[in-house]
């Protein structure tokens, strides 16, 4: 387990690496790179979402996607109706974030509170999926149906009333550095926040549910805490997705919930930087393949996601922890001899 | 009147298509307290194996209805032998396992068939008055089928030497082991029995719906709700939550749109697991 207090010289300046490689990428990858990356960063927030419930807590809840999608209509539908006030835009990354908070309290509410748990659970949570995508379609006239939405005024960064810009393509450049940014910090909260208390009750939950009551927790409100905060971080996402990416019911539906459970399973659950990992090396398989091979694509990642599941439980991150790390260190090892 | 018969015979038609559809599951879960999230997949593969028939210009839909639940069994046995049977005893991991492979399934089909829509003919058209009220003859049929294989299921599990056996096994593992039961064997054959299920619902239902590898989806929740809703340890908690699923959106469709029938049937279904999380029905089977 990666903990915040063991950071090492090596560490740090692995860390720096990271940063600065992702920093100058949009400028030597050039625009399209710069947003689909920022796209695929989203999605590794997303990931990042369902690895808390999933990885940290052990609920698996295969509607992870309803949380982006409510965060990103409640975005949207915001800066559609109150794009005048002033200040809409940061209205709309609260409401982005606050709609999908409510929506895990009550779930989490309703079900943890009623003992609906383990594969139960994750069934209601197919059901909400299918639910929330109907409704999106249903609704035509908010929603904008099968269509989504579009033609809404963009979400602005800046002082209101002094000095604004929009977050859009032709900004691509600011959007991918409020995504890279927003995503670190995702990153370090989420970090500080399973290596909390809070977050050890969570593990606790994970591998001993009827333990971690007897020794005097409410499970379920650590459960429902824990969905609501998930929620949150993915309605975020949601919100980030705006200038990347198209509205539609699409981000709602138990299709696009599917790609986030395989995120998380290949870059490795239960370790934050692996969901955020899987997003983006998955993202970027996808579109180099998807031009050649675009009609087996979602039959490779079937085949691949099973493989997961059965033999490689641990993911990318797994993988390197076992096979590279101690290979590193025998070199490291031998060089010092 | 005429919206009173016409309303109890569509809730009795989707209530007795979504417990055709469900009951493969219920024993499944039954069996081994396992979800298989691809089922609703095998009875897309069932629809198929019909069109197949049809394409091969075989006496198109009764030799489909012979072959789909032989074809779809065996697809059946063949993924609980690879991949099923590592995942015993994990619920979660057999809900993740059998997600992927219903995403193999459906791309697969997508992939060799192709992804459009098709069409199998119906073995008998007409409509028969009931009360007032025109309903296809078709209706009747998938309700009376349902109706056998509800029979056949009771009889296997409750008055055959196989049933005893597998009843056995779902009683005590071990000492069925120990007096000599093949429990191995009763896994395969209760997954491939299953599996057999759901095709002959995907073969019965070809001819009244449109044939497409994403077909599965549109049942999904339903059938997953029909059997926790019901009751997951008994073969008649299939058919109560079946008949609370069906029954639900067959009235509600009256007053809504199709499409609001089914989210406020949803949204009651969940209601139903939080306030009777063990089901409708006890433990029987």
């Amino acid at each position: 387990m990666i903990t915040s207090s063991t950071l090492s010289p090596s560490r740090v300046a692995a860390i720096a690496v990271v940063l600065i490689a992702f920093a100058v990428f949009p400028v030597l990858a050039g625009d399209y790179h710069a947003q689909l990356m920022g796209k695929f960063l989203v999605f590794g927030v997303l990931a990042l979402s369902l690895d808390l419930m999933w990885g940290y807590t052990g609920v698996i809840n295969f509607s992870q996607a309803t949380f982006f999608g409510i965060g990103a209509y409640g975005a949207a539908l915001t800066m559609k109706y109150l794009a005048a006030t002033p200040g809409s835009s940061y209205l709309a990354v609260l409401v982005a974030i606050a709609a999908p908070m409510l929506l895990g309290l009550v779930m989490g509410y309703f079900l943890f509170y009623g003992r609906v748990s383990g594969v139960y659970f994750a069934i209601v949570t197919l059901a909400v999926g299918t639910i929330f995508y109907s409704l999106s379609i249903v609704l035509i006239d908010f929603t904008g149906g099968l269509n989504g939405l579009y033609g809404f005024p963009p979400l602005k960064l800046g002082i209101p009333g002094l000095w604004e810009t929009p977050l859009n393509l032709a900004n691509i450049y600011l959007v991918y550095y409020i995504v890279l940014v927003a995503t670190v910090v995702v990153y370090v909260i989420t970090r500080q926040l399973v290596g909390s208390p809070f977050g050890r009750a969570l593990r606790a939950v994970k591998s001993n549910e009827a333990r971690t009551e007897f020794t005097g927790y409410d499970v379920a409100a650590l459960k429902m805490i824990a969905l609501a905060i998930s929620g949150g971080i993915a309605g975020l996402a949601g919100a980030m997705y705006i200038p990347v990416g198209v509205v539609s019911p699409q981000i709602l539906g138990i299709l696009f919930s599917t790609n986030v459970i395989v995120w998380v399973a290949v870059g490795g659950r239960g370790t934050l930087i692996g969901p955020l990992l899987g997003a983006l090396v998955v993202g970027y398989l996808q579109t180099f393949l998807s031009e050649t091979l675009v009609s087996v694509w979602l039959l490779i990642i079937g085949v691949f996601f099973v493989f997961v599941v059965l033999f490689w439980p641990d993911g990318i991150v797994g993988f390197v922890r076992q096979r590279i790390h101690p290979l590193l260190r025998r070199l490291g090892g031998a060089m010092r001899r | 009147m005429n919206l009173l018969v016409a309303t109890l015979l569509n809730s009795l038609s989707i209530s007795m298509t979504i417990i055709l559809i469900s009951l493969g599951l219920a024993i499944i879960f039954g069996l081994r307290g396992i979800i298989n999230l691809a089922h609703t997949e095998f009875f897309m593969l069932g629809a198929y194996v019909v069109v197949l028939a049809d394409q091969l210009g075989l006496p198109t839909f009764w030799a489909g209805l012979v072959l789909s639940p032989l074809a779809v069994g065996f697809v059946g046995w063949l993924i609980e032998r690879s991949l099923i049977r590592f995942l015993y005893d994990r619920p979660i991991e057999t809900l993740l396992g059998t997600w992927g492979v219903s995403l193999v399934l459906t791309e697969g089909v997508k992939l060799v068939l192709g992804p459009q829509q098709r069409y199998t003919m119906q073995p008998f058209s007409g409509s028969w008055s009931v009360l007032g009220v025109d309903y296809p003859i078709y209706r009747f049929f998938i309700i009376s089928v349902t109706l056998v294989v509800i029979g056949a299921t009771v009889y296997l599990f409750l008055f055959t030497d196989y049933g005893l056996r597998v009843r056995a096994v779902i009683a005590n593992r071990e000492m069925a082991a120990a007096v000599g039961i093949n429990t191995s064997l009763v896994d395969q054959s209760v997954f491939a029995l299953g599996a057999a299920l759901a095709g002959v619902a995907g073969a019965v239902m070809s001819p009244v719906v449109a044939v497409n590898p994403n077909m599965g989806l549109e049942y999904f929740a339903r059938t997953f709700f029909a059997v926790i809703v019901g009751g997951v340890n008994s073969i008649f908690g299939v058919v109560a939550g079946g008949l609370i699923i069906g029954s639900g959106e067959g009235i509600l469709s009256a007053a809504f749109r199709p499409v609001v029938a089914q989210i406020l049937v949803l949204v009651l279904a969940i209601v139903v697991v939080r306030i009777r999380p063990q089901g409708v029905v006890g433990k029987v089977m």
